[in-house]
Formats: C-alpha cells, sequence, structure tokens
C-alpha cells in the first residue's frame, strides 16, 4: 500500500470517526433532554402533590378547631411554620406548616429529589409580594429539584380564608 | 502476486471490515436511539394525559353543581381497593349525581401490545341510566392507591370508604413495544389527592 493509499485511508477513518461522534453526541444530547424531561414530570408530581396535601388543611393554627374574625388572630408572619410538637407528615394541621418544610423523596426508579417550601403572606392586589403583614390569604410556593436536573421545578397555590358573618 | 501485494489485500479486507462494524454500529445505535426516543415521548404523553384526567375526576369526588344533590361527603366514596376506586361526582356539571368507576384490567387480557405487563385502565361514568366505558391501553404497568384517613393515617384494607380523606395514586408505565424485548422506559407518578369535598365532614 502506497503512502497516498494510506493517507487516504487515514482520512477516510477520520472522517468515519467525526460522523460518529457527531452522531454520538447528538445521541447523548437527546437521552439528557428525555432524562430531563422524565425527571420535570416526576418533579411536577410531587409539587402537586405537596400542594393537593395542603389544600386539605386548615388556613391556619387558630382556624383548626375555630373560625378566625380578625387578622390580629392570626399567626404572625414571622411565626410560620410548624408549631412544637408537629411533623411531617402526619402531625400537620394547617397551611404554614409547610413553611420551610424541607424533605427529600427516592422514587422507584432511582431519582432522588429534594422538596422545599415556603408560605408567605399576600396581598390579593400584588400577590407576587409577600405581605409583612397577616392577610387572609397565604402563598405555599413549592420547589423540588434533583442533582441530574438542570432546573427546579416551582409550584405556587394561595390560599385564602372566609368566614360567614 | 508479491507478499506485499498480498498484504495490501489482507489489510484492505480488515480496514473494511472495521468500516463495516463501525457502520453497522452506527445504524443499529440510531435505531435504538430512535426507537427509544418515540417510546419515550409516548409513554411521557400518555401519563400527563392519564394525570389530567384523573386529577380533574379526583378533584371532584364528591361534587355536584346543583347544592340540594351534594350528598353526605362521607358517602362520596362508594368503594375503594387496591386496584380502583368507585365514587360520587358530577362529572358534566349538569347538576345530577353521576357514579364515576376507575378500574384495571389484567396483563393476560391486553394482547394487543408486546409488553406482557401492561394492562388496560377503565373509566366507566354511570350518568342516569347510560353507563360508558372507555378503556385506555396506555402502557400502564402499575395503578395502586392507597387510602388516609383524617390524621394522615394509612387506611388498612378492606377501606372503611368512610374514613377516606386523602388517597395516594402510584402509576408506572412502560411502552407497550420494546427495542431488544427490554422494556426500560417507564415512568410513575405519585399523586396525594385531597378532593375539596372530602373535608366537609
Amino acid at each position: 500500500m502506497g503512502s497516498g493509499q494510506m493517507l487516504l485511508t487515514g482520512a477516510a477513518l477520520v472522517l468515519l470517526m467525526t460522523v460518529l461522534l457527531s452522531f454520538y453526541r447528538s445521541s447523548d444530547s437527546t437521552q439528557k433532554a428525555i432524562v430531563e424531561t422524565k425527571m420535570g414530570i416526576t418533579a411536577v408530581a410531587l409539587a402537586s402533590s405537596i400542594i393537593e396535601d395542603a389544600q386539605g388543611q386548615s388556613f391556619d393554627e387558630t382556624t383548626v378547631a375555630a373560625a378566625d374574625t380578625a387578622l390580629s388572630q392570626l399567626t404572625a408572619p414571622g411565626s410560620l411554620g410548624m408549631e412544637t410538637g408537629e411533623s411531617y407528615p402526619s402531625k400537620i394541621d394547617d397551611f404554614d406548616d409547610y413553611n420551610n418544610l424541607t424533605t427529600t423523596v427516592v422514587d422507584s426508579m432511582g431519582g432522588t429529589y429534594t422538596v422545599n417550601c415556603k408560605v408567605v403572606y399576600v396581598n390579593p392586589s400584588n400577590p407576587d409580594l409577600t405581605s409583612g403583614t397577616a392577610t387572609w390569604h397565604k402563598k405555599l410556593t413549592v420547589y423540588v429539584y434533583s442533582p441530574q436536573m438542570v432546573d427546579t421545578v416551582q409550584a405556587q397555590f394561595i390560599m385564602s380564608y372566609w368566614y360567614f358573618r | 502476486m508479491g507478499s506485499s501485494t498480498m498484504i495490501d489485500i489482507v489489510g484492505s479486507y480488515i480496514i473494511a471490515g472495521v468500516l463495516l462494524t463501525f457502520m453497522l454500529n452506527l445504524d443499529r445505535n440510531i435505531t435504538q436511539a430512535n426507537y427509544t426516543s418515540v417510546n419515550d415521548v409516548i409513554v411521557q404523553t400518555n401519563i400527563v394525559n392519564a394525570a389530567k384526567i384523573i386529577e380533574t375526576d379526583f378533584r371532584r369526588i364528591g361534587y355536584c353543581a346543583n347544592p340540594d344533590a351534594i350528598i353526605d361527603p362521607s358517602k362520596s366514596i362508594l368503594s375503594a381497593t387496591q386496584n380502583g376506586i368507585k365514587f360520587i361526582s358530577d362529572v358534566n356539571g349538569d347538576g345530577n349525581v353521576d357514579t364515576v368507576t376507575y378500574s384495571v384490567g389484567t396483563a393476560a387480557a391486553l394482547t394487543q401490545t408486546r409488553n406482557p405487563k401492561d394492562f388496560m385502565l377503565y373509566r366507566t361514568v354511570k350518568t342516569g341510566a347510560s353507563t360508558s366505558t372507555i378503556g385506555y391501553s396506555i402502557g400502564l404497568t402499575q395503578f395502586l392507591f392507597a387510602y388516609y384517613g383524617t390524621q394522615n393515617d394509612s387506611l388498612a384494607f378492606p377501606i372503611d370508604v368512610g374514613k377516606v380523606y386523602e388517597m395516594r395514586l402510584t402509576m408506572q408505565l412502560q411502552s407497550p413495544f420494546a427495542y431488544d424485548t427490554i422494556y426500560s422506559y417507564s415512568y410513575w407518578r405519585e399523586m396525594r389527592l385531597a378532593s375539596r369535598n372530602l373535608k366537609n365532614r
């Protein structure tokens, strides 16, 4: 085999390797996107599970057994969270108990997810801003992330309190 | 034919063989990647659609557009098993009480797909005298309910339906068809469904 033929063979191999590398890079990127979407679905499910669960709780610790009629009766903004003796999931009884809750979930596929929750008071006129005082509206924000995920899934739910007069 | 020519021929055969192997591998990998990508998309679409239908139905447990027809919330669920549930609702919001049933078939009965583990999901709605059942073949391989009481306590089977306050549904889907008989593309979704109407007790 002459040197010219060797050169052509080498060039052909390089070309083939380039095509192969390009394909595997593209395939890897597709697989990553699929795994990311798969984990995103589970993360959304976990976030909605927390929100569904929170919807079933009382608005405030003070409304568990009786109705509140004044904002001053509600838990102060700085005290939102679980009360002494409460624990997740069995001992939670009101909506703001989810404040600062952090829990880890391992799914049946082996993915590990960390769930963080935040509860704040908001005003209906601007629910994106945290209210410094108690209002009849509490916003729960659930963050779900996993080391295998690029983005954090964030879901929000606002619970409002009303009473008959 | 000289020895150098022989070496050239043997060398070219070896190179051709290597190239052919590369090409065959590439072709197989492209086929596998295409197959699995399509399977993944199908499974993801199926689970999202199933979750939407189930979430919508479950939020309406005990609901009726006609307030006079609303029944005792503790009687909203008629039966609850590990693989199915039957409850009262108002599916189309016409003010008439409907009965909705979720149930599953057996893996042996579903012969249209190659996956030996998947089974059908059935949603039956009884409105007045008419009953309609829709079967979903979405690659469902797990459809398990767990039920909880007001204190988040797990309820044992057989379920006392009057005590159900929340339920957890675990679904797992696999692709109905596989590449090389490997059904590795399964998903799961867990929901903690707390119907608002179950709280009114």
